[in-house]
């Protein structure tokens, strides 16, 4: 989990890690999001499709964590 | 260069492809690469630079890229010219990506900026019975218009695959009375929106048709966030646009071509 938030505030330094909207509020955009994946696939050494690159796995930090997860 | 027969060859390509640094410009969805491969039009081209994805449009491909090494050079010649879409965030611009993209005989056809409306009040309620939902009736007439008004290599102008399942999805809206004289086609999730496509026929211009179209879309679609793209020069869209209360929100992109 720390090292997600390290990754996410890297990322976007003023990001709110409460936030459970992350995508829906414009917080994390397109790009941001291949960034993220490309650091995710990196950090955690997974496989991450692109059926994987939907809003709902990137809209919280337990909702990125839970994607991890479920490729570990 | 392989055509794509089966989503999961091109799901597992990709996934190699997604590492650290990576470069691309593919926010394809799954449901968007399934189209494709239903319509025969996905094509791939792997090299040691990485992946060039490519929808072919008939007299081109629309190329989507993940690059790896940019030291690396697309030694491929394809038959088709290939047309690439560049887009950089505000304060960014995507300038290494661009160089390699010249680098590889690649030239700039077309630049564009992107505009948001992000009012939640829309106060205009100027429409007309004449809007109504595109029916599947009328989406070959649809296609026709955009293919008559739009360019066919920057134009962004959806196969007629895709534009029936944009019809079938609510995603057309047309201006007809006798006869077709307006369409606004978007895309829309919960959360965000875009215009693809807003055009008047020809001789129906200046009648305030597009006024009507665009607050239509605004009094329906209730996305947080509303966008369009327009080429950088193309004033009378851009002061439109304005006048409707889209801001420039930063985000470019450069259309570079490629002769096959």
């Amino acid at each position: 989990m720390e090292k997600l938030i390290d990754i996410l505030k890297d990322l976007r330094p003023d990001i709110d890690i409460e936030c459970q909207s992350l995508v829906d509020d414009g917080i994390l955009d397109s790009f941001d999001i291949v960034t993220l994946v490309g650091e995710l696939v990196d950090t955690f050494s997974i496989e991450i499709g692109v059926e994987d690159i939907i809003p709902e796995n990137f809209n919280s930090v337990d909702a990125i964590m839970a994607l991890i997860n479920s490729k570990a | 260069m392989k055509r794509v027969d089966r989503y999961e060859t091109i799901s597992a390509l990709i996934s190699k492809q997604i590492r650290k640094g990576v470069k691309t410009n593919n926010f394809l969805t799954e449901n968007d690469l399934k189209i494709e491969i239903e319509n025969n039009s996905l094509y791939y081209y792997e090299y040691d630079g990485g992946l060039l994805i490519l929808r072919d449009r008939t007299t081109h491909y629309i190329l989507n890229y993940y690059i790896n090494d940019i030291t690396k050079n697309i030694e491929k010649i394809f038959e088709k010219d290939v047309v690439v879409e560049i887009v950089s965030r505000p304060n960014n611009n995507d300038n290494e990506v661009i160089k390699y993209f010249e680098k590889q005989n690649f030239a700039c056809c077309i630049e564009r900026v992107r505009y948001a409306h992000t009012c939640d009040e829309i106060v205009d309620n100027d429409t007309a019975d004449a809007i109504q939902l595109c029916k599947t009736n009328d989406a070959e007439k649809v296609y026709e218009i955009l293919k008559e008004n739009f360019d066919s290599y920057t134009g962004c102008i959806p196969t007629k695959e895709r534009l029936i399942k944009d019809v079938e999805n609510g995603n057309v809206y047309i201006y007809k009375d006798e006869n077709i004289k307006g369409i606004l086609h978007i895309d829309k999730s919960k959360i965000s929106s875009e215009i693809k496509h807003l055009i008047v026929v020809e001789n129906e211009r200046e009648k305030g048709i597009a006024t009507k179209l665009i607050n239509k879309y605004f009094n329906e679609v209730n996305a947080k966030k509303k966008t369009v793209w327009t080429g950088k020069e193309n004033n009378c869209a851009r002061k439109f646009y304005e006048k409707c209360g889209y801001e420039l929100d930063g985000y470019t992109s450069v259309v570079l071509k490629k002769k096959g």
